[in-house]
């Protein structure tokens, strides 16, 4: 039975579009069959020999068909002068406008219904030709013609012909609606291609019914694959993602988008996938889809200069803050100088006094052990800070861990405390206890907080009295808070907002940049800041930093 | 009894290396890790001297220096450091300081400054000990025969002291007489170098802060003015 709903673009009438009316015909000629010889001729339209009998004329009446009886036989093609048309029904008459007296032989029906002189004799050939075909196989292949009708319409329609009772039935189907749908169908499919031809970005859409593609005069500027590089879905699977590893990984990915996007009527959402075009070059591009029928149009967009302007600007980023670190290091440095000085200082003194305990006799050896346990306590003490220090100036990509504060703190403090003691700045420290570790990068954290310190500390400095404090405390179930607070004064009321950005500094000599570098940490790791200022007593820096169980949990999620 | 070296650092592990050090060079050490520690101790009038650090908690180097110095027992002290600028050292220099070292001087350096100290404490403590006694030989003069004796060692003539004091010249050279007998000396000469050792000055002559005893009155006989 034919399909109404296929969009299959093909001409012509198909094989499953004559079975419908020769079915019905079929089961008509096997009940008049049985009713044939028991009845006699009544009137009937057709004069002459060959006439209906009324019953089977009354069948075929009443079959909704438009059907037409003609006493041409398998051995009579059109031409010869018994082909006369004995019976019309009242469809074939609503449909074509002719009935039996308009057109009594067939050559009549034929010079009406195909005015045009090559067309009627190519249609009366092919009807010659089946006729040949029904007296072996008792009936004939469909064929698709265009009949004018007695109005002068133009009609799209399926002839098909069988016998029954030497007579011949010749049933009609109007596909005219039909062929115009389809017609509509192709002709917006072709606008659409047209429109998705001239299209400047790169498209390719599947081909209806299979897996051919095409792709647009873009696309093949953009990754140098033209159609015949790529004609299926395959192909491009292959040749964009030539690594089998990886390929699979862009299919994992895309396929369930694909069947999201099915579900839900939208988009296939955009990803970024790294595409190998014709020319080898690896391009990193967004790939989405639009659902269009059942093709999907898919749409690449060039991501491979902003992928690297991204990567340029963490790049300088890091930069920054590595040169920022290494300023703080310097402000740092002449109390880290002396933290190292004791130890070293120790280790000679102890060297020296062993010297000349070796030149007495007998050699006091339990002192020279003691002397030699102090030397390696105190190696290891310069060696801590030294450490403490290499790390600070490690460069190199986020690198996030779970950390627990009190590490921080620990790794902080001793870096920052000897300058604060030179400059006589007391500092409190207080931590809640049970607090969860914060998912951060080691060394940038240590760069937060010690900026945070020293900023602090140098307004008490430049206030000429005052304290910082250290608090650290849980925010919310999944959060920890750092506060520093100190006593320098604070700053006029509405300067808060300034004071995070870059070269704006308090300080004669102040470069500026370690709020604005203390914000941009906090960003990076999707924490948060606050500044309380108070003018005329001090300010307070709340840093809000998530908590490494529920930062994952958010990550995961995305 | 021997000198002592007092080490002053709040760093334990220094401080305790340089008493290694300098008991193995012969000398005798005390450590304490603060500034209040050290002003505590027993025996606070022994003679020796004082190695501190300059950067300490609570009580500096520096305001150890000041309390040290203006005590009953003023010790040398000499600072030790782990900082090596230059600001830092005049500052303490300026302050008083015997020396200055960093914590990373040559053992020969420090061996030396130490040496150095201990041998200034022995000289400062004989001068004293000296002045207290001449300061106490000048005890038993009265106030007029110091005012004399002040006129003297300025180099004035007995017409200009008596001038200068209100009085008659005769009685200067009474005064002159008696004073000379008191101290036990003949010239003017050796009453110069007495007072001078004495630490006397003019002023001291004049002033209340001589220690006199009481045979501190004028001599009897005085003439009449």
């Amino acid at each position: 039975m034919t399909n109404a709903g296929q969009t299959q673009s093909f001409a012509g009438g198909t094989p499953a579009r004559g079975a419908w009316a020769a079915g019905l015909l079929g089961a008509a000629a096997t009940l008049l069959g049985r009713v044939a010889g028991c009845l006699r001729p009544t009137s009937c339209r057709a004069s002459g020999a060959d006439r209906l009998t009324a019953d089977l004329a009354g069948v075929l009446e009443h079959l909704p068909v438009p059907l037409g009886v003609t006493a041409i036989g398998p051995h009579q093609g059109w031409m010869h002068p018994d082909a006369r048309v004995l019976f019309t029904n009242r469809r074939f008459t609503e449909l074509f406008g002719y009935d039996a007296d308009d057109i009594p032989t067939v050559r009549d029906w034929a010079e009406r219904a195909y005015p045009d002189e090559a067309y009627r004799l190519e249609m009366l050939n092919w009807w010659d030709s089946q006729l040949q075909r029904l007296e072996q196989t008792g009936e004939t292949a469909s064929q698709e013609s265009r009949i004018t009708t007695r109005s002068g319409t133009v009609l799209d329609v399926v002839i098909t012909a069988l016998t029954l009772d030497g007579r011949l039935v010749v049933a009609f189907r109007d596909v005219s609606r039909e062929n115009q749908t389809r017609m509509a169908m192709q002709q917006s499919e072709r606008q659409l291609q047209e429109i998705i031809d001239a299209a400047p970005m790169p498209l390719s859409y599947r081909l209806s019914g299979g897996t051919r593609i095409r792709v647009n005069a873009a696309f093949t500027a953009f990754c140098g694959y033209s159609a015949a590089d790529v004609p299926t879905i395959e192909d491009w699977f292959q040749r964009a993602y030539p690594d089998p590893e990886y390929r699979r990984h862009v299919l994992a990915v895309w396929e369930p988008l694909v069947e999201r996007a099915r579900e839900t009527g939208g988009r296939v959402a955009p990803r970024l996938y790294r595409v190998t075009c014709k020319d080898g070059a690896v391009r990193d591009v967004e790939i989405s889809g639009t659902l269009a029928g059942d093709t999907i149009i898919v749409q690449l967009v060039d991501l491979t200069e902003r992928i690297r302007a991204e990567q340029v600007v963490r790049e300088q980023r890091e930069q920054l803050a590595h040169v920022q670190r290494a300023a703080l290091l310097g402000e740092l440095a002449a109390a880290l100088a002396h933290e190292l000085n004791q130890p070293l200082g120790a280790i000679q003194r102890n060297a020296e006094a062993a010297g000349l305990l070796l030149d007495r006799s007998p050699v006091d050896l339990a002192a020279l052990r003691d002397i030699v346990t102090d030397i390696h306590r105190d190696d290891l003490r310069a060696g801590a800070v030294l450490d403490r220090i290499r790390n600070l100036l490690r460069r190199g990509p986020l690198s996030l861990e779970a950390m627990p504060v009190a590490a921080l703190i620990a790794d902080v403090i001793p870096l920052v405390h000897p300058a604060m003691a030179t400059a006589g700045v007391p500092l409190v420290v207080s931590q809640e206890s049970g607090l969860p570790p914060i998912l951060a990068d080691r060394v940038l954290a240590q760069q937060l907080l010690l900026n945070l310190l020293v900023n602090a500390s140098e307004a008490v400095v430049l206030r000429g009295t005052g304290s910082v404090s250290l608090l650290v405390e849980r925010a919310a179930d999944d959060a920890v808070r750092i506060s520093v607070s100190d006593t320098g004064g604070g700053v006029p009321r509405g300067m808060e907002t300034r004071i995070l950005e870059p070269f704006v500094s308090t300080k004669p000599d102040g470069m500026g940049m370690g709020l604005p570098i203390v914000a941009t940490i906090v960003e990076e790791h999707a924490g948060s800041l606050r500044i309380d200022n108070e003018p005329g007593r001090g300010i307070t820096m709340h840093v809000t930093l998530p908590a490494a169980g529920a930062a994952l949990a958010v990550a995961g999620a995305t | 009894m021997k000198p002592i070296v007092h080490l002053v650092d709040d760093d334990e592990s220094y401080v305790r290396s340089l008493a290694r050090l300098l008991e193995a060079a012969g000398f005798t050490t005390r450590t304490y890790t603060s500034a209040a520690a050290f002003l505590a101790r027993p025996g606070a009038d022994g003679a020796g001297c004082v190695v501190t650090d300059l950067q300490m908690p609570d009580v500096s180097g520096i305001d150890l220096q000041g309390r040290v110095a203006a005590s009953a027992n003023p010790l040398p002290v000499l600072f030790v450091t782990g900082r090596g600028d230059i600001p830092t050292s005049v500052r303490a220099m300026r302050g008083g300081a015997e020396d200055f070292l960093t914590k990373r001087a040559p053992m020969e350096e420090v061996l030396a400054a130490v040496t150095r100290a201990l041998e200034r404490d022995a000289r400062e403590r004989e001068q004293r000990a000296r002045q207290a006694a001449v300061r106490r030989r000048f005890g038993v003069l009265s106030q007029r025969e110091l005012d004399v004796l002040g006129g003297v060692v300025r180099g004035m003539l007995n017409k200009q002291i008596a001038a200068d004091l209100g009085i008659a010249e005769r009685t200067v050279k009474f005064h002159r007489t008696a004073l000379t007998r008191k101290l036990g000396v003949s010239s003017v000469a050796e009453i110069t170098l007495l007072a001078r050792e004495a630490g006397l000055t003019s002023v001291d002559c004049a002033g209340t802060e001589m220690t006199r005893g009481p045979a501190a009155a004028d001599s009897p006989g005085l003439p009449a003015e």
